[in-house]
This record gives C-alpha cells, structure tokens and sequence, in this order.
C-alpha cells in the first residue's frame, strides 16, 4: 500500500479511474436487463451475468479502495480464513436445497 | 501511559492497532451479510409464490448505486489528501462522503415509505390486489359491554370512538367486591385512567386475569383498524391490548383502491371471485375480467412472437409471461384515479402493507437493506465525529488522524461492497 506522499500523489488517478469504471459497468449491469439471455425475463443466465459484474466491480473496491492489492500478509490469512468460512456456509445453504439422490434442486 | 502501535506499524506485523482491529472486524461483517445472503438464495430457491422480480423502482436504487460509488472515490481522497497534509482538501472530501451518505438514506426512506403506503390484499381463490386502502375500518356498534385484561389493557381503544367524547360510564362489577383496591370505586363511575387502574389492582387481588364492565351511559360505537384488532366476529371484537367489546359487527368490508390485480395464483382465472364483487358504487367488477382476458390475450400473442421456440402452454409456464401476461395495470403510470372494489372480510386470506409480513421477499429486503442502512449512518457518524471533532488530532499528530480515516474509509469501502450485490439481486434481477 501506498504510504508517502508522492506514491499517494500518483495513485489519485488511479482511483479516479476505478470510480469511472465502477460507475461505467453500474450502468452497464442496468442496460443488461432490457437484454434477453437465453430465457425471457430474469432467467439463470441474467443472474449469473450480474452477479459476475457485482464481484468484478467489488473486486475492484477491494484491491484498489481498500488496498488490498498491496496489504500485510496478516490481513490475507485473515481473509483466507474467512473466505472458507464464507463458501463453507453458502454451500450449506444449497446443499439444504439439493435431493441426495437425484442430485437435482427442490424446488 | 501511552497506547503503543495506534500510529506507527508493529515490526513483526507491519500493521498498527487498529489496522488488524477493522479487518478482523470485516471478517466478522462478511459472515454476518454471508448469512443473509444465503438466507436470501434459500428464500428465493424455495419460495412457493412468484418471486417479485423488477418489483422496485430501479432509478433509486441506482441513484443510490452512483451515490455510494462516488463516497467511496471521495473518501478514499478524504485519506489521501491527510496523507499530503492537504487538511482543507480532506474537509472538502468527508464533506461530500457525508453529503452522500444523507442522500443514500434520504432515498432510501423515500423508498421505504412507499412500500409502507402500498398494500396487497390476497382473495380466498389467490388473486392478490395491489392498492390502496380507501377504508378498512371494522364498525362495530351498540357495544354495552368491555371486558378489560388485567395485565395488558389500557385506555387507548378509547381513541377508535365514532362519534362524541362524551365520558363512559360504568357499573362496579360485582366480582371485585370485597377488594380492598375497588372499596373507593362508587356503584357507577367513569372509565378513566386512574378507575382503570383501581379496577386492574382491584383485581389482581381477586386473582382475576379479566373483568368484564358493564357501560350505564348510552352504548358505545367503534371504528377500530384492521392494525389495532387482534380478532373479532359477529358480537365480539378484541384489540391487540386483550380488550373486548361486546356488541354487533355492521361492516367489516374494506373498500380498496386497486393498482393491479395480480393472478399469477389464481385457481381458475375465468370463474374468480373476484369478478363478482362490487366497486363502492354497486358497479360490478365483470367488465374487469374482459379487460383482464383481454391483456392476457395480446400479451401471450407477443410472447409467441417474440419468442417462436414457445407454445402457449409452455408460455403459461413461463415465469416472465405470467410476470407480465397474468398482472394487470389497472391505471396508467402516474395516475391516482384507481377503481375501487369492496371487499368482504369473507373474501379475504391476507392483508397486509408491503412490510416483511407480506412476504419473504419483503422480509429478507427490509432486513438486508435495513442493516445495510444502519452501517451507512453508524459509517457517517463516525466519519462526521472526525470531521467535526478531531481536528485538534490533525494539529498534534497528523498522521494518527490518517489512520482513523483510513478504518473509516475500509469500513464505508466494505459498505459500498455489499450494496454492489444488493443492487442487482433486488432491483435488477
């Protein structure tokens, strides 16, 4: 992470531009619902396609805004930790949903 | 003695206090939102009624989107310009965070009390009318008996009178005799707050849970709120507090201003209900349904043309045809002439404004979106208590005050995160 003034100084753009970009692709992820993916109104693929520009825009607020493109390697054992912790409780949550057997989702 | 490491960098760790303080802290954040967001796949994975899909208005939430972005950019400046020593600059930019911030919530309260204005009422046969409530009021009149609880009532159902203020007088129940608490009440008085009182200690002495009061002045009539009953039929009715009245139910009906008639659940749409009953005026809702049928009609035909992999019976499965094809506008957008139906209690399954009672979607949004807007103002407090308080710590140590901003701003990041998922899941998709 930056931590003198000049490298500061010089990162300012680079926020900036991140804060286009996330402004950009905000507008883009609008837009992608007047577009039909494959099934007519909010189908999977709709979900799948917005949820995939949610995490590439807050990817970019992690690494850049928060700094985690550069952090302590304390902060990513903290992180990492988290993260399996974080699948660990989405994927039980599914799997309440899922038949054993048939492998296929209740509905 | 001095804290050590709220300035400078541990050496082993290269981190300061506070620093390892709002990660773990983050950590524990995204296993609280985590389990919410898992909560919400679960409610949509196995909801048993359309899930509501473009239900919200999308131009806030994307307001509210570019808004937090823009706080997020500003904040990260805010730190920035610290770091530079540049103080006016860093006043400038948590300035327009906190601006932000006030506008995000002002948005979202506009939103919130939208929905709270906004009703549905479900019908027996599971056609839902969206609307607007015109009159909902239960009368219940002649009421010559109120029976009040000893642990709960109180005087408020009072405040559901029709008609004059006049006092209420009542007869001493006889079976407070003998209490030392009720010795002062006369043959007749007036149900008052400190006569309540005396009746309610009169008779936790007797072990009563009740007492039933019989009125001596004219009998009583009520309009009561369907939000203030807890239960009612022909003779009696009970408020939320354990209050009864004692008397004759005259109208029950609620007469509803509809803005879409919703069939989606509707058992069999051609024979509903619904299209028996009156509009206030005694005109009938049958022309409704040729209208309704109508719509259904031409939009299933541009279904099929748009889509030509699909036939009608496919199309009826079809969660975007029934979204569009089985709903109908009622009114066109901006209009607030809405038909009037009335509707008997009878007729009614579920009635409720857009609250969490309504459905889980609408529990799962106010919950989510709710503990998303405490962050944003717990996040605005304490950036505006650094803003407005801690420029004494700018004088003394520069750089202490670069660091708070900087677990401010990992904090207000981490907000903007979760409204980044939020966004697409409740408005767009």
């Amino acid at each position: 992470m930056a931590s003198n003034p000049e490298e500061i100084r010089k990162h300012q753009k680079l926020y900036l531009f991140i804060g286009c970009v996330l402004l950009i692709f905000t507008g883009v992820t609008v837009l992608m619902t007047t577009i039909d993916l494959g099934t007519p109104g909010v189908g999977p693929s709709d979900i799948a396609a917005g949820l995939a520009i949610a995490t590439f825009k807050s990817s970019l607020v992690a690494l850049i805004f928060m700094h985690l493109n550069s952090e302590k390697k304390l902060i990513y054992k903290f992180l990492l930790f988290t993260m399996i912790f974080f699948a660990g409780m989405m994927t039980l949550f599914v799997l309440a949903k899922l038949d054993p057997i048939t492998f296929s989702f209740y509905h | 003695m001095e804290i050590p490491y709220t300035v400078t960098a541990r050496s082993d760790t290269g981190l300061w206090n506070a620093k390892i303080g709002i990660w773990l802290f983050l950590a524990s954040e995204v296993m609280l939102f985590g389990g919410l967001f898992s909560s919400y796949v679960y409610l949509r994975m196995g909801a048993d009624f359309p899930w509501p899909v473009h239900e919200l208005k999308v131009l806030p939430g994307f307001l509210n989107t570019m808004n937090l972005i823009i706080s997020s950019v500003t904040v990260v400046f805010a730190w920035a310009s610290l770091k530079m020593r540049m103080y006016t600059r860093y006043k400038i930019c948590m300035s327009i965070t906190l601006a932000c911030a006030v506008i995000f919530m002002c948005i979202k309260a506009y939103e919130y009390s939208g929905k709270f204005a906004h009703y549905g009422v479900t019908l027996n046969d599971g056609t839902v009318l969206e609307g607007h409530p015109v009159d909902d009021l239960i009368s219940f009149d002649d009421v010559t008996a109120i029976t009040v609880t000893t642990a709960t009532s109180d005087l408020k159902f009072l405040n559901e009178r029709d008609g004059d203020d006049a006092p209420v007088m009542v007869k001493k129940p006889l079976e407070l005799d003998g209490a030392d608490a009720a010795s002062d009440l006369p043959a007749e008085f007036e149900l008052d707050s400190g006569n309540l009182r005396s009746i309610k200690k009169a008779a936790r002495q007797k072990e009563l849970a009740a007492v039933r009061l019989e009125l001596t002045s004219a009998p009583l009539a009520f309009n009561v709120h369907e939000r203030r009953q807890k239960g009612y039929n022909d003779t009696q009715l009970t408020f939320r507090d354990g209050t009864t009245l004692e008397g004759k139910m005259t109208n029950d009906s609620i007469v509803f201003g509809v803005d879409r008639i919703d069939m989606r659940m509707t058992k069999d749409i051609e024979n509903s209900p619904f299209f028996g009953l009156l509009s206030p005026e005694g005109e009938s809702w049958e022309e409704w349904k040729g209208k309704f049928l109508k719509h259904y009609g031409s939009t299933m035909d541009e279904f099929l043309r748009e889509h030509e992999e699909f036939d009608k019976a496919k199309a009826l499965e079809n969660v975007e045809f029934q979204r569009v094809g089985l709903r109908l506008a009622t009114v066109e957008p901006g209009s607030h002439h809405y038909p009037e139906v009335v509707i008997p209690r009878s007729e009614k399954r579920f009635y409720s404004n857009f609250t969490p009672r309504y459905n889980p979607y609408y529990a799962i949004y106010f919950l989510m979106t709710g503990l998303h807007g405490l962050h944003v103002i717990g996040g605005a407090l304490v950036m505006g208590y650094m803003l407005f308080f801690n420029g004494w710590l700018y004088k003394k140590n520069p750089e202490h005050l670069a660091n708070r901003v900087e677990v401010a701003g990992l904090f207000w990041h981490f907000v903007d995160l979760i409204w980044i998922f939020l966004f697409p899941l409740y408005y767009l998709f």
